[in-house]
Formats: structure tokens, sequence, C-alpha cells
């Protein structure tokens, strides 16, 4: 054996892309896809019937999200704690909620319990009662979280930045006290049945399970619901997002929240897998360029974060921050310098390799899971990306050349329209 | 089950590998017995400060984290009031890069008072973004000192003020490591697609060498048995009442811990738990609810929380609360069951990660109880009525409830 000598590295062995991600795929009797990913080391599986039908075509702000949460406040077969109890039974958890585009209906449970599960998940999802009381108790709760979210820095900042990012766009649409006292139930069944109760939509099945008989399951629960007519999604218009900086007084705080940043490509464009690369070398791990000069170089901040976010119709670049009332205004120049740093010379060799290899590595890492892998399929199929694509983005950011980040950084990095928002003391 | 072997170095490292071959990357955790337990009175906060000055380089390596980015590792650390936990996951082919940066960190750091500075100014705005700028942040900060008087369990693991991290020395960080950091104060867990023979290869190698250090004492004093209620109130700028209330239970090692444990899941986790029907959904005095563990190695602490509703008062919540409590009498094997089953399908949702497993080892193995780890569901699942009620009676009682009101600037206490 050779000689300890602590101040040499071990080899590194180079990064290899992980297999393509493994699924079935099947159509049940009634037209609705399923995905299966049968795999995995515990006896634990997790359903996820996605919806077409989100925030984008909500009446007003709050809505998609409320009617995804009385789904288990009541059916017609089951009160909300008859619901709650038989979900224990199963050792489940239930996760509800809305996306820009989507309603995600989840049960995560005992593999042996998938059949009554997806029984019950059926009941959540054509037999919804929306019962007055509880809808009346959900919106105390919620008006009640919102009068809490309103002290915090971090509320105002993101608020402001993407209402001002896409003005009068559903990707800018934000809940209010007001639009939230104003609603009814019928409000919420009327949603449901207008965007919910179509089943337009796809399931997902991952974990540790057998597929022939979870196929008969699903067959029987979900494949002999007969769809209804799904109506046509809405457009809307992007208009020219905010720039400049606003800041929202929050009393007694002390720090102030930063988020800034600027429109980007949408998840459909060639470049996208390279942008995310790009915005992690900016602020996507403990190494990047923000983090590196504002918390441990400057000692501003115990954390900043950056990265592109890429939806159906849009995209934005993100930065965010909460930095001592006194840093705001250093911490802002700091962080513009940053931006435009990566637009005038190319990422240093040293640096692009551990940026390239801590992106890789976390790609690799993110592929152990059933449920990882269930995540990263209905990542393409919310955005009609073809699933044949699947994992090619690790040979892309693998191959990219500081050269041709340096030119997206200076197409997609915008330094003079950067809208900021900031909040605080 | 986590299958795993445990192995002891002769400088008393302790090492345990779990080998999960259908896994391609390799979680490595090294787990020290240190916490905010160990720290003076007048310098709380030190645990979890020093655990950020270990990122900032060692005797040979000066950028302890651009080796894991190379390596495609993701990596990160947390403090608690009992030990402190290093952990990094990697592609397994790359697991020496951790034993070379790990066991390097261990033998010493590069300290420097620049170095300090920083990693101070950065926890001040930790300590700032997680405790004060957010509505009820410093809740707990209140509720330790209310719930133990003279066990450093009575500070929170960021500090007890930020005045006591300000004045942290060199000469103490330096005196804190060679006191706490050791080969005979840490396990090293090893976990993924790995071969247990080639991992103590690789412990011999890089952990080996480094000698055994003398660790500090930590004979803690013992908290006095309560006899009567004690209770804070707190009038902040909030838009609601929030009531803390919280009683001691036994130590984690004790057998009589898993009682109040479970007991403490019955009534606080999940729509069908016996505070969100009554406060939530019945009653409507409260719109959130919860009961949680602190996970204390000592004779630890648990806590009921509420929300209360607009135009609750305390009053009625607290009566409502104790007929709850009361209540339990009509307690079912039905409701234990279901609430086994939700913790068999938490602890597999859990373990489907082998970073968590390797976690799971780490955190079991610093509390002294690795063996347990294999059969901690039939623990619970062994419990009847008659254990939980017991519990109430025993840990529950009125006169052992701390309770934090935590009030509206208008609302009478």
């Amino acid at each position: 054996m050779m000689p300890l000598d602590r101040s040499q590295a071990p080899p590194l062995a180079s990064l290899q892309a992980p297999p393509v991600p493994a699924y079935q795929r099947h159509v049940l009797a009634n037209g609705l896809p399923v995905y299966l990913v049968p795999f995995g080391s515990q006896p634990v599986a997790e359903v996820q019937l996605v919806l077409e039908g989100g925030q984008w075509v909500q009446p007003v702000g709050g809505v998609a999200n409320l009617t995804a949460r009385m789904l288990q406040e009541g059916t017609h077969g089951y009160s909300a704690v008859e619901l709650a109890q038989a979900f224990d039974r199963l050792g489940a958890t239930v996760n509800l909620r809305a996306s820009n585009h989507h309603t995600t209906l989840g049960v995560g449970l005992l593999s042996r319990h998938l059949p009554e599960g997806l029984a019950l998940l059926q009941e959540l999802v054509v037999r919804p009662s929306f019962p007055a009381e509880r809808f009346t108790q959900l919106k105390t709760q919620t008006l009640q979280q919102l009068r809490i979210q309103q002290q915090r820095t971090q509320y105002h900042a993101q608020r402001g930045f993407f209402q001002g990012l896409f003005p009068s766009h559903p990707y800018g649409q934000v809940e209010s006290a007001e639009a939230i006292e104003a609603l009814g139930p019928d409000d919420l069944r009327q949603y449901w049945e207008r965007h919910l109760r179509p089943l337009s939509g796809y399931v997902v099945v991952a974990g540790a399970f057998d597929p022939e008989p979870t196929l008969r399951a699903l067959e029987a629960q979900l494949g002999v619901l007969q769809p209804t007519p799904a109506p046509d999604l809405p457009t809307a218009t992007l208009a020219p997002a905010n720039q400049g900086h606003t800041h929202v007084a929050v009393p007694e705080a002390v720090q102030t929240t930063l988020h800034l940043g600027h429109p980007a490509p949408p998840r459909s464009h060639p470049d996208y897998h390279r942008l995310r690369f790009l915005g992690v070398v900016l602020g996507g791990y403990f190494g990047s360029r923000l983090m590196a000069t504002l918390r441990e170089e400057l000692g501003y901040t115990y954390g900043i974060g950056a990265g592109f976010t890429a939806l159906r119709h849009a995209g934005y670049l993100a930065i965010r921050t909460d930095v001592a009332n006194a840093y705001a205004e250093p911490a802002l120049a700091a962080i513009r310098t940053e931006v435009e740093r990566l637009r005038q010379a190319p990422i240093p060799p040293e640096e692009l390799e551990r940026a390239r290899n801590a992106y890789l590595g976390r790609v690799i890492a993110g592929r152990e899971t059933p449920f990882q892998i269930a995540d990263l399929l209905i990542s393409y199929l919310q955005h009609d990306l073809p699933l044949s694509t699947l994992g090619q983005g690790f040979a892309q950011v693998q191959a990219v050349t500081a050269k041709e980040l340096l030119a997206l950084a200076q197409q997609h990095l915008m330094p003079e329209a950067l809208w900021v928002v900031s909040a605080g003391g | 089950m986590i299958p795993y072997s445990l192995h002891t170095l002769s400088n008393g490292l302790r090492v345990v590998v779990h080998e999960a071959p259908e896994v391609a990357k390799a979680a490595v955790n090294l787990v020290y017995r240190v916490g905010s337990r160990h720290e003076d009175p007048a310098r709380t906060g030190l645990a979890h400060l020093f655990e950020h000055l270990m990122f900032e380089g060692s005797v040979h390596v000066p950028h302890y984290d651009h080796h894991l980015q190379r390596a495609g590792a993701e990596n990160n650390a947390f403090t608690t009031a009992d030990l402190t936990c290093y952990y990094i996951t990697l592609p397994a082919d790359q697991l020496e890069t951790a034993f070379w940066l790990e066991s390097d960190r261990m033998l010493g750091l590069a300290f420097s008072e620049a170095k300090l500075a920083l990693q101070q100014s950065v926890v001040i705005e930790e300590f700032k973004q997680r405790y004060l700028n957010q509505p009820y942040g410093d809740a707990y900060l209140h509720l330790r000192p209310l719930a133990y008087q003279l066990h450093p369990y009575r500070w929170m693991t960021i500090g007890e003020k930020i005045e006591h991290i300000e004045a942290v020395t060199l000469a103490e960080v330096e005196a804190f490591f060679y006191s706490h950091y050791a080969p005979n104060n840490c396990t090293l867990v090893v976990a993924g697609g790995v071969k247990t023979d080639a991992v103590l290869r690789l412990a011999e190698r890089w952990f080996g060498p480094i000698p055994r250090r003398a660790l500090a004492s930590n004979v803690l004093p013992t908290e006095p048995e309560a006899t009567a209620p004690r209770s804070l109130t707190l009038h902040r700028n909030v838009p609601a009442a929030h009531v803390y209330t919280a009683y001691g239970i036994p130590a984690r090692a004790d057998a009589a811990y898993y009682a109040p444990d479970f007991l403490i899941d019955l009534l606080g986790h999940g729509k069908a738990s016996r505070l969100y029907r009554r406060l939530v959904l019945d009653t409507e005095l409260c719109t959130r609810v919860g009961a949680f563990n602190w996970g204390l190695h000592d004779p630890g602490l648990v806590t009921l929380f509420a929300e209360l509703a607009p135009g609750t008062s305390v009053a009625q919540y607290e009566a409502e609360l104790a007929a709850v409590l009361a209540g339990l009498d009509t307690l079912q094997p039905d409701e234990l069951a279901r609430a086994a089953t939700k913790l068999e399908a938490a602890e597999a949702f859990e373990r489907t990660e082998v970073a968590n497993r390797a976690l799971a080892l780490a955190l079991f193995d610093a509390q002294g109880q690795l063996e347990e780890l294999g059969s901690l569901l039939e623990r619970y699942r062994a419990l009847t009525v008659d254990d939980v009620l017991a519990a109430r009676d025993r840990y529950l009682a009125p006169h052992r409830a701390r309770t934090l009101y935590y009030l509206p600037s208008a609302q009478a206490a």
C-alpha cells in the first residue's frame, strides 16, 4: 500500500450517466394513461393522479388550491373524519396541491394497501361534497395563515416579485384576503366540475408493488370512470415585466429579503438544461458565485440561492436572500456584480469542473428511488415533452463549454432588466 | 430492518457499514457525540458555530467543499443539543475522497481569526433569519428555559443570544475541538453500493492513525421533578395567539420513553388525531394544532401546540385541551393500531433513500441504541391502551405543564 500523503487528493473517477429511467406505460379502458415505476427496497408506494387545471384556469387567486384541499374535507360517501381514519388505516399520507397548470392528488401508502388506497382516491376525485361548514373552517384557517404570512418579509418579497414579473398574467396571480373572503363552496364545486372532474390527465404509480394486480385495481377504480368533456384552455398574453426596484416596508423586521430576477425562456427551449446549469453556477450550489461572495467572503447572509425556472409558457431567473437591513444595498450591488461577471468572462476551467460535477452528481443522486423517477416523469409529462428525451440533459451539461456558457450568459442574463423587490425594515 | 455490521478501530472510532448493492451511491455520516449540551452557559451556540468552522479548511486541505463538488458529492451538517452530524452522499466509486476529507478535519483544522469572524457573521444572520425575523420565531428561545432550569437543554442549539456567539474567541474554538472532536467520540457510518471489507480498509488507512484524545467530561445536573405548573406570557405584534405546552418525558434510552412518545402521536399527528378533531373540527377553537417530541437524549420534552382561532380565549382553549386529555379514557385498540400503521409507513418511506438509512444508523449509535433500531415498530405495537393512559397520567399531568402564551399585543392572558 502507498504511504499516506494527506496533502494529495485521492484519484477521482469520471461521473457516469445514470441509466435512462425505466417505466411502463398503459392506457386504462377509459383512455386514462398510466405510468408504472415498480421498484424499491421498502414496502411502500405512491399514486399521483395529475389533472390538467391549476392556477392557470382558476377564476380568482386561491380557488385552485382551496379546491384541491377541499377534496378531503368530505365526499358523498365519507365525512372528513371518516376519510382521515380510512387513510390512516392504510398508512397513507394524502397530498393535494395545485400548481400553475395542474392539480395533483397524491397518496403515499403501504404497498399492501394499494387497492384500498385507489378506491379512496376515486372517492376524492369524483364524489367530493364540498360541505359548507368545512369550507367555512378552511376559509378561516386560510385567512389566519395569510395574516401570519403578511408579517414575513419573504412573503412580501415573493409576492411582489411574481406580480411584477408577470403583470396581469396567471403566473403573476396572487391570493388576496378579500377574494378568499368572497368565495363560497359553490365556487369550488364549479371549479371542480369544470376542471378536475373531466379527468384530463394521467396516473403515475411508483414504489415496491406488483404491476399486474395494481393495473387491475387501477382499471377497477379509475378506468371505469367516464371522463366528462374538458374545457378549452384559455390563452394569456405575456406583458412586459417590471424593471427597477420596489421596496415593501415591514415594520420591526430585523432583516431584508431580496427577491430579484427577470424573464427567461420556457421549458420547451432547446437550451433548457444548459441554462439550468448556468443558474447553478450563479447561485445553485454551495460553491456558487453568489454563495462564495455574499456568504463566504462578505458574511452578509446565511444563504443565497439563484436559478432559472422554466414553465409551460414562460420562465424566469430568480435570486433570493435574507440579509441584515444595513446590508441590503451592498448585497444588491454585489449580486449585480456577480450577474454581470458571468457575462464578461468565461468560467475558469477549475470552477467549471466543480460546478459541472456538483450538478451531474445531483442528477445521479436524484435517480435513486422510485419516487424520484416518478417526479422526473411527471416533470416531462407536465410540459408535453417526449419521454424519449428523458436523461438527455446529463450529456448536454457534460458537454457544454465555457464559451457556450458565456454566450448563454450574454443572451439570458440581463442585469439591466432586473426586477428587484426588497421587503424589510 | 437495516442490515449493518459494527467495527471499532483501536483509536476508538466506531465504524458502521450498511451494504445496499442496488444503489449506485454511497452515504457517509460522521456523528460526533458533542452538541449544545457541552457548552459553557456563557458561550451558548458554540457547538453550532463550530460546525460552520468545520467547512473552512483543515490542516492539509484548504478547500473542503471544492473537492466534494469535484467528486459529484452533496454534503451538509447539523447540530443538535446532543450531537453534531456531518453527512455526504457521492457516487460510490468516489468514496475515498470522503475519507480523505473527513479524516483530515478530524485530525485538525486550519483555524484563523478571520475565518472565525466571518462565520460569526454568517451564524448571526442565521440566528436572525430563523428566530428573529419570523412571526413566533423566538417562541422556542423562551420555551426551553421555561422547561429546563438546570440542564443545558435550557438553551436552544443556535444559542441563547447573539451576544454569546459574538463573544467566542479562537482559543475557545480550539479548546472545544480538542476536547470533543476525536475518533473516540465519533461514529462513522458508510452505506450504499460499498463492500464492508473495502470500507474497513479505507477506515483503517485514513482514520486509524489519528490518536485518541482526552474528552471533556459532561456530567450534567438532573432537573428536579416538577411540583407546580410554570408559564410565561409574551405579548407581541402577531395576528393570532399561539400556546405551547411542554411536558418532561423519560430519557431516550429509558424503556418508559415509548409510551409518552406514542401518546403524542395519537394526540397530534394528522386529521384523525384527537387534538385536530376536537379543537379544529368540532369546536373550531383552533386553526392549527400539533404535538411533537424534541428527540432529546437525556430526560426530554414533548410539546402540544395550538394556534387559536379569532375570538378564542386562552381559558376556552385550556378547558378544551383538558377535555381532550380526559377524553382519552375512551381510547380503543383500533386507534392505537392506526397510529402504529402510520409509523410503519413513515419509517418505510424514510428508509427508501440510503442516505436516510445511514442517518438512522448514525443517530441511533450516537444515542447508544444501535441495536434497538430494528425493533422500533415492535416497541410501539406492543403498547396497550393502559400503557398510553398511564403515560398520560404520569407525564401530561397538569402540575407538570410548562406553558408559553405567545399572544397578540391586545389579547388578555
